[in-house]
């Protein structure tokens, strides 16, 4: 235990500058829709009734930036320390230490999972907050959302842990750092268009959040369909991570 | 724990490479010892060391450290030795501090007190990230760790490589000090010989995976020695006399590896004595027998 302890610690201080960045950029960002927000109302401040609207029409975009702009950092920083140990050449000094892969391994996705719970709990004392505020009751279907997103995110960590394990010196890594941005940009257009399909047909008048419904609504359907595999999905894929970071691992020994 | 003789055994070492082969090599690092493995880049000394510590798989051999298959026993191996590498490994936001916290739930017999000891003997700043180090101070750090949990063992790739020499001198002073406790053994991997001059016991040289030379550095001092006579008589020495000759504008130079017999065979001959460098160069051009 007190190895895996160890190991934790090694990774929190190799990612906390750029995990503590992300919380940061995310305060930023949603003070910035803020901003945008209340910009695209003609910033009318004229009484505590508009303001409560809007908010309140806000609120639901807020919960899925800090939902995304929180879970997003943490596939960023795992591959920010795969950088790290290659240039360093911890790589190769990890398999002089009496730790063995499956250790590290082990190590790695705690850590991973102790950032989840992390971001889970901001997110449900955000969300606690935000309730508490307009007088409303917490929205328990926010714990499933954080869920759906977080399946989501484990999904590029598993790419990311993929390709970037694959890397055994910096040049190597460079290569694969590079092939990221393009497949994250693909990713983004994909949606994107997949999204404008979506909203096709709403009323040219009608507000972003109104032409969105019928989309949020066939979100709400395939979430309350999947709710019940959340868990059992999340920890498929944290296993899959552990699979992925222990055969990176292993291939050390073998390059 | 295990009785040993010899820290490390290496019994017929083979590991193939594509354009490489590590051939069946055979040395020991006798307990109690520092062993110098010199030899030029690509010689295989990195392969060795890496075979050694099970970085990589080796094709057929045994290697034995602390008395403990480097396989089966590898954990157990790795809890009782240390490992200094030519590059600092530890990331560069980490400061000294971080990396006791780091390293005591590593490794069982993990000495706060012994660390920030050298770290204070080494004049490194406990709070200094590694990244604002300079190369000598990185690689005193990584030095701290490797002798800091009761290592019996210490092996070192070139660890000394690039360090100017009173830093190298001030890192040699710490070695013999580790080694004043008789049950401590060194395997230090270099091609700056004249570290090895100064500290070593042993010598194991290495030329294209091949051992070419190995034994007790005082003894092959000892017993080579350079002949040294003009062109014109230089074809009186029979070849099987001597390694291999260097040849330039004011004579020639040839080793032999006895020099009492050389001494005997070609009295008047001008034996001198010889450094390690010097072996080096003759054995690595012994298969032209003549160089310049």
């Amino acid at each position: 235990m007190a190895k895996i302890m160890s190991l934790i610690y090694r990774e929190w201080i190799l990612m906390r500058k750029k995990l503590l960045l992300g919380l940061a950029i995310t305060a930023g960002m949603l003070l910035m829709i803020t901003i945008i927000g209340f910009s695209f109302r003609n910033g009318a401040f004229d009484g505590n009734e508009k303001l409560r609207n809007m908010l309140t029409t806000y609120g639901g975009s807020y919960h899925a930036y800090l939902v995304m702009l929180l879970l997003i950092p943490l596939a960023g920083t795992s591959a920010d320390a795969y950088e790290s140990d290659i240039k360093s050449n911890w790589a190769r000094y990890s398999l002089t230490l009496p730790a063995e892969t499956k250790l590290r391994a082990i190590a790695h996705v705690l850590f991973l999972l102790i950032r989840f719970i992390a971001v889970f709990l901001i997110l449900v004392a955000v969300s606690a907050a935000a309730a508490a505020a307009f007088g409303k009751p917490f929205a328990k279907e926010m714990i499933a959302d954080i869920g759906v997103f977080s399946c989501l995110t484990l999904i590029p960590i598993c790419l990311v842990e993929f390709f970037m394990g694959k890397a055994k010196d910096p040049i190597a890594y460079k290569k694969q750092q590079s092939r990221i941005p393009v497949a994250f940009a693909a990713c983004g257009t994909a949606v994107g268009l997949l999204l404008a399909r979506a909203m096709k047909n709403a009323e040219t008048d009608s507000d972003p959040i109104t032409a969105m419904k019928p989309l949020l609504d066939k979100y709400v359907t395939i979430r309350n369909t999947v709710q019940p595999f959340i868990i059992p999905v999340f920890i498929g894929l944290l296993v899959l991570i552990y699979v992925i970071a222990k055969r990176n691992l292993d291939s050390l020994k073998r390059s | 724990m295990t009785e040993y003789e010899n820290a490390v055994e290496i019994r017929g070492l083979t590991k193939h490479y594509d354009g490489f082969t590590l051939d069946n090599i055979s040395f020991n690092v006798p307990k109690g010892c520092i062993v110098g493995f010199i030899g030029q880049n690509g010689a295989g000394k990195t392969t060795t060391i890496h075979s050694m510590l099970n970085i990589i798989p080796i094709d057929s051999g045994v290697i034995k450290l602390l008395g403990l298959d480097h396989i089966s026993d590898e954990k157990e191996a790795k809890e009782r030795m240390g490992v200094v590498f030519d590059e600092c490994p530890f990331g560069e936001v980490f400061t000294p501090v971080q990396l006791d916290r780091v390293f005591r739930g590593l490794y069982r017999n993990w000495q706060t007190d012994t660390f920030f000891g050298y770290l204070d003997l080494f004049q490194l700043p406990h709070k200094k990230k590694v990244g604002e180090l300079s190369k000598g101070m990185k690689m005193k750090l990584q030095i701290a760790v490797a002798l800091s949990h009761d290592a019996e063992l210490l092996i070192m790739d070139e660890a000394t490589s690039g360090l100017d020499p009173i830093v190298r001198n001030e890192i040699l002073d710490v070695f013999r000090n580790y080694l004043m406790d008789g049950g401590r053994s060194i395997l230090m991997s270099s091609h700056i010989t004249s570290d090895l001059e100064k500290i070593a016991d042993c010598i194991v040289f290495i030329d294209n995976g091949k051992i070419l030379l190995s034994g007790y550095k005082d003894e092959i001092l000892e017993k080579h020695g350079v002949i040294k006579c003009t062109r014109e008589e230089y074809p009186e020495f029979s070849p099987e006399d001597y390694i291999s000759a260097r040849i330039n504008d004011f004579g020639a130079e040839l080793l032999t590896a006895d020099r009492a017999a050389a001494a005997a065979k070609y009295s008047g001959a001008i034996i001198e004595k010889t450094t390690l460098e010097e072996i080096m160069q003759f054995y690595v051009n012994a298969k032209k027998k003549e160089w310049s």
